[in-house]
């Protein structure tokens, strides 16, 4: 086995038995093999430590967690103890496609500037069958996204860790993940690297298998997930968007911020600071340090009354917002005029349509009578006197 | 002291309500009130037409003024020409940032925010608090929650307990057990917060513990899809029935020995003070305002619905000794009467409007 392969897989462990032997032996098919496996097992309770060590080949790594400290901090782990050139993740309950690796490789040798590169993805469930919800996802992932702009970012990861390649030297550059981050490390680390200078790309093709179950980890907890998300925003994606001069980016994040869902849960000081972070650049080391900021009225006071004001900026009493809804109340009174004068004119156009048939009907009738040579006492009364009242009119 | 004059704020008009009821005895008291609300919610909510209301022109509907500077003058005129003493936002969002404009140009109309829970339209309160003069909530916790959120001085806080119509909510006829077999329930709306996922992993797991149970759940809401297929998919599906929609929740909780209510978070519920009317004792997840409803051992009991072990015991100790279930049930209805009457509330409710009204 090599000292410094070009590619270390990292595989982390926790509980997942069924699936960990499928995720290594997909490593084992890729079509480059000089690579090690990176396992780091946090503390699993079932037998993947068992399935793993079962495995007899020596590029695979085992580490074993002796107590469970989380994905974060497993990751962490995993980083340090890789010795190749390239990081690539990939989740213990996931698999790849044999060329995965080869393409990837390829897109950097088209572009050496690269330093992150994923792949498009594709869902499935718990019995390797495609997810019932896979179309959609897969719609909302699989698009190109361009992962070097800022605005790509607010609000959204459309970069899945298991399909990454990471350069191991632009990863020592940008640091680990923030151990204390149990919902969006993975966002946090990209928007930092992107913040850092680090260039990018997501091959279009579907390489990474991605295996969704019915309730995870992100989606348990909406206010942990918005907290971090924040965090992440905070702290890489508002300066960068500042450096760049995307003030407009800015009112974005606070737009989105503003209205999301969870916002409301947060305690109302917490929610104004929150918002009042972005408005103003205040220094914090890690995500503990920020949400400390958020919970002590006391640290940098101006933060609750600054996020108060931003608040109103996209609130429904800020003036855009209520050009918006007027025009909103217009557009509404236009359409209502619009559908009634289309039924109206449907209605003229039917009873024209029907006067003109009655009209050709009897003038055919009566140059039927006139061919006949019978004259106009060969017509109908009826048809007659309905004739001369239409040339009357 | 005459009664203020009131202008409530509403969203939407929601059939069954607890701020409608309330505003409907009031009127009947002689209060004059006048509704005002948003929007339509008809395809979402059963909706109150609010004929009573209309009939006498004292139902606004604000969809039709637009939303702009016209609609804050609108109202303003309407608070001076119907000589309003007291705004009452009941969780109007759209409304919010208009109340400190009247407040600047009417310095002596009264405003009052009524608060449910934290969450929501809560963090809107909180931005426009300064020219609120009083908070109504419905429990201590939410008072100890405003007190503790406010930026203002003094936070001037109503509480006012609600209740339910005793008459209405009453206990069946009989007790229709089969046996020592117990029904155990879900009612109320199937959203995130009031868990009901968390009721189907329950019943699985008491269902395996013991097989004298069997388990309903009524109401609708919109995790109802998601709740009828977990339930498909259950092993304890044959014991574990979901109504749906159900016209009356009295209906529903008279079908029950014990209510289960496990929700993640929650300020007052109702459906709570319903069952105890019924004479249906609860076990319930300790969060909001829950415990300050129930008595431990009186009403029910506060027990989290992941402690399937307490859970399961309480149960079995009921199927072991039935009178006990029986009289726990008429100590449920008795403590109902004492605290959850509907009379008293509005009885409250009058008092704090014409308090807050007063400036008193």
């Amino acid at each position: 086995m090599s000292e410094s392969p070009l590619l270390s897989y990292i595989v982390l462990s926790y509980n997942y038995e069924r699936y960990i032997g499928k995720t290594l032996q997909s490593i084992l098919d890729q079509t480059v093999q000089d690579f090690e496996i990176v396992v780091v097992d946090d503390g699993s309770i079932d037998n993947s430590v068992a399935i793993v060590s079962a495995m007899a080949d020596p590029r695979i790594r085992l580490f074993v967690n002796e107590k469970n400290i989380g994905g974060a901090a497993s990751y962490n782990r995993a980083v340090q103890e890789a010795r190749g050139e390239w990081l690539v993740n990939l989740d213990a309950d996931d698999w790849i496609d044999p060329r995965k690796a080869e393409i990837q490789l390829q897109a950097v040798s088209d572009d050496p500037r690269l330093d992150i590169i994923g792949s498009y993805v594709a869902f499935y469930d718990e019995n390797d069958l495609p997810h019932p919800s896979a179309d959609a996802l897969e719609q909302s992932v699989n698009q190109p996204h361009d992962l070097n702009l800022v605005d790509t970012w607010i609000g959204a990861n459309y970069l899945c860790r298991s399909s990454t390649m990471v350069r191991a030297s632009a990863h020592r550059r940008i640091g680990l993940d923030d151990p204390a981050m149990v919902r969006a490390p993975d966002y946090e680390l990209w928007t930092r690297a992107l913040r850092l200078g680090c260039r990018f790309t997501v091959v279009p093709e579907r390489l990474t298998f991605m295996r969704l179950h019915s309730r995870g980890v992100t989606h348990a907890d909406p206010i942990g997930t918005l907290l971090e998300m924040g965090y992440a925003m905070q702290r890489n994606l508002v300066p960068l968007a500042e450096a760049r001069s995307l003030f407009p980016s800015i009112t974005r994040i606070v737009g989105w911020v503003g209205r999301h869902a969870s916002l409301s849960r947060l305690r109302p000081l917490q929610a104004h600071r929150l918002i009042g972070s972005f408005m103003q650049s205040t220094p914090v080391a890690d995500f503990p340090q920020f949400v400390a900021l958020l919970n002590d009225a006391s640290a940098h006071p101006e933060l609750t009354g600054i996020g108060q004001r931003s608040l109103t900026f996209i609130g429904p009493g800020a003036d855009a917002y209520l050009e918006v809804g007027k025009l909103l109340d217009d557009i509404k009174a236009y359409t209502e005029a619009r559908d009634y004068f289309r039924k109206e004119s449907e209605g003229w156009e039917r009873r024209y349509a029907e006067l003109a048939q009655a009209h050709h009907e009897q003038s055919q009738a009566f140059a039927e009578a006139l061919k006949r040579g019978r004259g106009l006492r060969s017509i109908p009364r009826r048809v007659l006197s309905r004739l001369i009242r239409i040339l009357k009119k | 002291m005459n009664p203020p004059r009131i202008l409530a704020l509403l969203p939407f008009l929601a059939k069954g309500a607890l701020s409608i009821e309330i505003f409907r005895a009031l009127r009947a008291r002689g209060v004059e009130i006048t509704v005002a609300f948003c929007r339509d919610e008809s395809t979402a909510l059963e909706p109150d037409a609010m004929e009573d209301f209309k009939a006498t022109s004292d139902l606004i509907d604000l969809s039709t003024m637009g939303t702009g500077p016209k609609r804050l003058q609108l109202i303003q005129d309407l608070i001076v020409h119907r000589k309003i003493d007291l705004v009452l936002q009941v969780g109007a969002v759209e409304l919010y940032h208009l109340l400190p404009y009247w407040k600047e140009r009417l310095p002596d109309l009264r405003i009052a925010d009524i608060l449910y829970n934290e969450f929501g339209h809560t963090l809107n309160h909180f931005l426009y608090e300064g020219c609120i003069d009083a908070v109504i909530v419905e429990s201590d916790y939410m008072r100890d929650f405003v007190r503790r959120s406010s930026g203002q001085p003094d936070r001037r806080i109503e509480v006012v307990h609600s209740g339910v119509d005793l008459s209405d909510f009453s206990p069946a006829d009989g007790d229709g057990r089969d046996g020592s077999r117990l029904k155990v329930g879900y009612v109320g709306r199937m959203s995130d917060e009031k868990n009901p996922i968390g009721f189907i992993e329950l019943a699985e797991r008491l269902g395996r513990l013991n097989p004298a149970l069997d388990f309903e759940m009524f109401g609708s809401g919109p995790d109802a899809a998601l709740v009828e297929g977990r339930i498909a998919r259950s092993e304890m599906a044959s014991r574990l029935k979901y109504h749906g929609f159900v016209e009356h929740s009295r209906d529903a909780l008279r079908q029950l020995d014990v209510l289960i209510l496990p929700s993640k978070f929650d300020g007052r519920p109702v459906t709570l003070m319903e069952a105890n009317a019924c004479g249906v004792p609860v076990i319930a997840a300790a969060v909001g305002g829950v415990p300050e409803l129930v008595s431990e051992g009186v009403n029910g009991f506060l027990i989290p619905p992941v402690e399937t072990e307490r859970i399961h015991g309480q149960l079995s100790q009921w199927q072991a000794h039935l009178p006990s279930l029986e009289a726990l049930k008429l100590s449920a209805r008795a403590y109902a009467m004492q605290y959850f009457d509907r009379e008293k509330m509005i009885e409250a409710y009058a008092d704090a409007f014409s308090k807050v009204a007063a400036g008193s």
